[in-house]
């Protein structure tokens, strides 16, 4: 029987690496390995948990953080953080020390394009995973709707936005 | 450890280092990718913009994390891995350690039923949020087909098939790189 501690730094170290985009392509997995499993967390509290690492300060990455620490305390949080931020740390350092040559000969804008259809559709994967772990329900339905439209028109009201949906849901629910 | 402090306008010492990206962290509400560059360009002067993109290319072409990738590679360039280092803890570390506590704040509420659907509100809004992201980076393939298609395949199995993360993107991720090689 595997720790939680050691899961929670395995499945994060071995998913950094297809993390394509950021913490945002991991949602789905996160949700897979440690949403609704024994010992782990319900599923409107991971989506709950979500928001809450977007609206704090700090890179989304701290979801990783926080589900780490309601799975099993601080070393938990720490054995996703470092599972999760470690492997594509160490690749960095090699990348960037080898970059001058990558660039010299185009591979690194061919990768990067080439990542770039991936990247969009794991984001949107990952806001399909987190509305269907709100359920069907008119009302969490019409907040992501309003959300969504909202932050398309006026990127820069994300705050607000999530401020309204947070009081819809309290005067509606 | 040969830092490679040609590449940057100002070399930060790595306490610099930490606390400018404690900085770039606690301006991030909603993410850090936008307020990464206004803090290390304008603010602190670091980089020139034409550096800054080529970090942020070196940060995005590695997969994980964008922003604390970037922050490992400019914390190496300006003092080795005593730098990276000092960058990581001010980027992840700190901002996790103070989200935790805020997380364990909210959990002693929980049980209060506006507090409750309050977080469920921010939940679905959060998704929303995420969708539009999502949109508005995938605008620029309006007139480009083939990564257009590959953006929704990817959509549909990550997303309502659920498939694992590690098959998608093995098995998209090469007939992207491709169509980018032979369009280049």
């Amino acid at each position: 029987m595997t720790s939680p501690v050691m899961l929670l730094a395995t499945v994060f170290a071995e998913l950094s690496l297809f993390a394509v985009g950021g913490a945002n392509a991991v949602v789905p997995e996160m949700q897979r390995h440690f949403v609704d499993v024994p010992g782990g967390l319900d599923g409107p509290l991971f989506t709950s948990l979500v928001a809450i690492a977007q609206a704090a300060p700090g890179p989304n990455a701290m979801i990783v953080g926080l589900v780490g620490w309601h799975v099993a305390g601080a070393s938990g949080a720490t054995a996703a953080t470092l599972g999760f931020c470690g492997p594509p740390a160490i690749l960095t350092l090699l990348v960037g020390r080898g970059w001058s040559r990558l660039r010299e000969n185009g591979i690194g804008a061919v990768i990067m394009a080439g990542a770039a259809p991936l990247t969009v559709g794991l984001v949107l994967a990952s806001a399909w995973a987190l509305a269907r772990g709100q359920g069907a329900h008119a009302i969490p339905v019409a907040i992501t709707a309003i959300a969504a439209l909202g932050a398309m028109w006026k990127p820069s009201a994300a705050m607000w936005l999530l401020a309204l949906g947070a009081g819809v849901a309290v005067v509606a629910g | 450890m040969t830092p490679r402090e040609g590449t940057l306008r100002i070399r930060p010492s790595s306490w610099e280092l930490f606390t400018g990206f404690l900085e770039v962290a606690s301006r991030s509400f909603g993410g850090a990718a936008a307020w990464t560059r206004f803090v290390l360009v304008e603010r602190r002067g670091w980089l020139t913009d034409e550096q800054f993109t080529e970090v942020w290319g070196v940060a995005q072409l590695v997969p994980g994390p964008n922003v604390i990738n970037l922050a490992v590679h400019l914390g190496d360039r300006a003092r080795g891995l005593r730098g990276a280092l000092s960058a990581f803890a001010g980027i992840i570390v700190v901002p996790t350690v103070f989200v935790v506590a805020l997380d364990a704040v909210l959990m002693q509420w929980i049980h209060i039923a506006a507090v409750h659907r309050a977080l469920l509100g921010l939940g679905s809004a959060a998704a929303g949020l995420v969708f539009a992201m999502g949109f508005k980076m995938g605008s620029r393939f309006r007139t480009a087909p083939v990564p257009l298609l590959l953006a929704v395949i990817t959509f549909v199995f990550a997303g309502p098939l659920r498939l694992p993360l590690p098959l998608v993107v093995l098995g998209l991720g090469p007939p992207g790189v491709l169509w980018a090689w032979r369009h280049r």
